[in-house]
């Protein structure tokens, strides 16, 4: 094997099942990719301490951590085996992607410069406090770990923490304390976890964007902040109050209550109609109808990407 | 010229609700898939048309992810019956609006406004009729 070699990229190479052993004594290597390498059984233990990158996906039989270099930047060692990431390695660690190691039961430790901390899927039971103290984490990605049932404390603002993904987690409640100081978080998904009450502070997140409570039993929207675009509702079999969004214009574009049943509608209804009038009195005119679906025997079945889609027309039915 | 675009970002309202009680507040009405409507005299001043889609489940492709289309035309009332009237306008441009059906567990309405394109071409059409049809396309979803 080429003693000199530096960076070996194979992605998307789905005959690869195995790479040579001797790529473990190769004291150059800065990166390897192997992305999409879907049917790797084996890999080796790398001793190479420059090594900065290293990929590789859905190979279970990876245990342990590959890699021993204090220089890593990038790890992502997607549906693997591994049970932890040693404390030396993780230090310069800027992108983390443990997603789908169901044996991982311990938050890692030590990532110092961590930006990117991709943990869902893994058995992790619990958020240590000390990430309030990573001070370049963007975002932290905790999808699916169904064993987590609490959030930290937060204490300290957060300037970093942008992306904040708990969906169905076993997460029960978030402190108000850490809401308080999630000073930059622009996206918090919360999808179909058993939270049933929102703390109050999140109206202090000043960033927030993108609020997404599918499936969770919600009972009632606090006050939220009027930076928001977006909120993903359906599913909210508990949800009955949502008053607080009438007044964030930028949300109506979209409103999804889908399966909502508890819902009280009554004050959207009438603030839509609200808002109509408002336009109405300024030009004079507003035009109603409302077409009912009874039956369609005029469905047109169509497959997406089949030419015939934009030219299909149905007959009408009653 | 005022706007409402303070009101009604990007000059939209859209809203999914479970159940089939329309507001009250709409004025015509059709049942089917389509309606007329006699536009008002004073179209030119025309801001926004404001639609109430209901969808009584079951429907026969729920499974899927579902487009609708609503076609227009504008008839001038030249003649004494209704087969008689001119087309003065057709729709060239399709109102559409897609939902995923497969989530919707019982009756469900669209509420649904909008300020422009359909508004647009319409001004000029004052005490006309307009004919609404509505098409209703099932696209399977992708990876199925």
């Amino acid at each position: 094997m080429a003693k000199n070699l530096v960076s070996l990229i194979l992605v998307d190479c789905p005959s690869l099942t195995e790479v040579p052993s001797s790529l473990q004594y190769l004291d150059k290597l800065e990166k390897i990719d192997l992305y999409r390498c879907y049917n790797l059984r084996s890999f080796p233990m790398l001793y190479s301490k420059v090594l900065r990158y290293l990929e590789i996906n859905r190979c279970l039989d990876v245990t342990t951590c590959p890699t021993i270099s204090q220089n890593m930047e990038l790890l992502i060692l997607e549906q693997t085996s591994i049970k932890e990431v040693p404390q030396s390695v993780a230090s310069k660690l800027e992108l983390l992607d443990l997603s789908g190691c169901s044996k991982m039961t311990k938050f890692p430790e030590n990532l110092e410069d961590i930006e990117d901390l991709d943990l869902s899927g893994t058995a992790i039971k619990e958020v240590p406090s000390s990430i309030q103290f990573l001070t370049s984490l963007c975002s932290l990605d905790m999808n699916g770990c169904s064993k987590l049932e609490s959030f930290s404390e937060i204490t300290v603002p957060m300037k970093s923490l942008q992306h904040l993904n708990l969906s169905k987690s076993g997460i029960k409640e978030i402190p108000l304390i850490s809401f308080k100081h999630m000073i930059s978080l622009t996206f918090l998904y919360l999808d179909g976890t058993p939270i049933k009450e929102l703390p109050l502070s999140i109206k202090d997140m000043v960033c927030l964007q993108h609020l997404s409570l599918t499936g969770t039993p919600i009972k009632a929207l606090p006050e939220l902040p009027p930076s928001l675009r977006k909120i993903t509702t359906h599913d909210c079999a508990s949800l009955e109050t949502v008053t607080s969004i009438i007044n964030i214009s930028s949300l109506w574009h979209g409103l999804d209550f889908t399966n909502c049943f508890k819902l009280d509608q009554k004050p959207l209804v009438a603030a839509m109609h609200l808002k109509i009038q408002v336009s109405l009195f300024i030009s004079s005119l507003f035009l109603a109808c409302f077409i009912t679906f009874l039956k369609c025997d005029f469905c047109v079945t169509v497959r997406r990407g089949d030419p015939t889609w934009q030219n299909s027309n149905g007959s009408t039915g009653e | 010229m005022l706007q409402s675009g303070e009101e009604i970002p990007r000059g939209r309202i859209q809203m999914v609700l479970p159940g089939s009680e329309i507001p009250e507040w709409f004025g015509d009405k059709g049942i089917g898939s389509s309606v007329t409507i006699q536009l008002p005299s004073n179209c030119h001043q025309l801001k926004g048309i404001a639609f109430c889609f209901v969808f009584l489940l079951p429907l026969p492709s729920q499974d899927m992810l579902c487009e609708v289309y609503c076609d227009y035309h504008v008839k001038s009332k030249n003649g004494e019956h209704d087969g008689d009237d001119e087309v003065v306008l057709a729709s060239g441009n399709k109102y559409d609006l897609t939902f995923n059906l497969k989530k919707w567990d019982s009756d469900h309405m669209v509420l649904d406004y909008s300020n422009f394109n359909l508004v647009n071409r319409l001004r000029e059409y004052s005490a006309m009729k307009l004919h609404l049809n509505s098409t209703i396309l099932f696209a399977t979803t992708e990876g199925r």
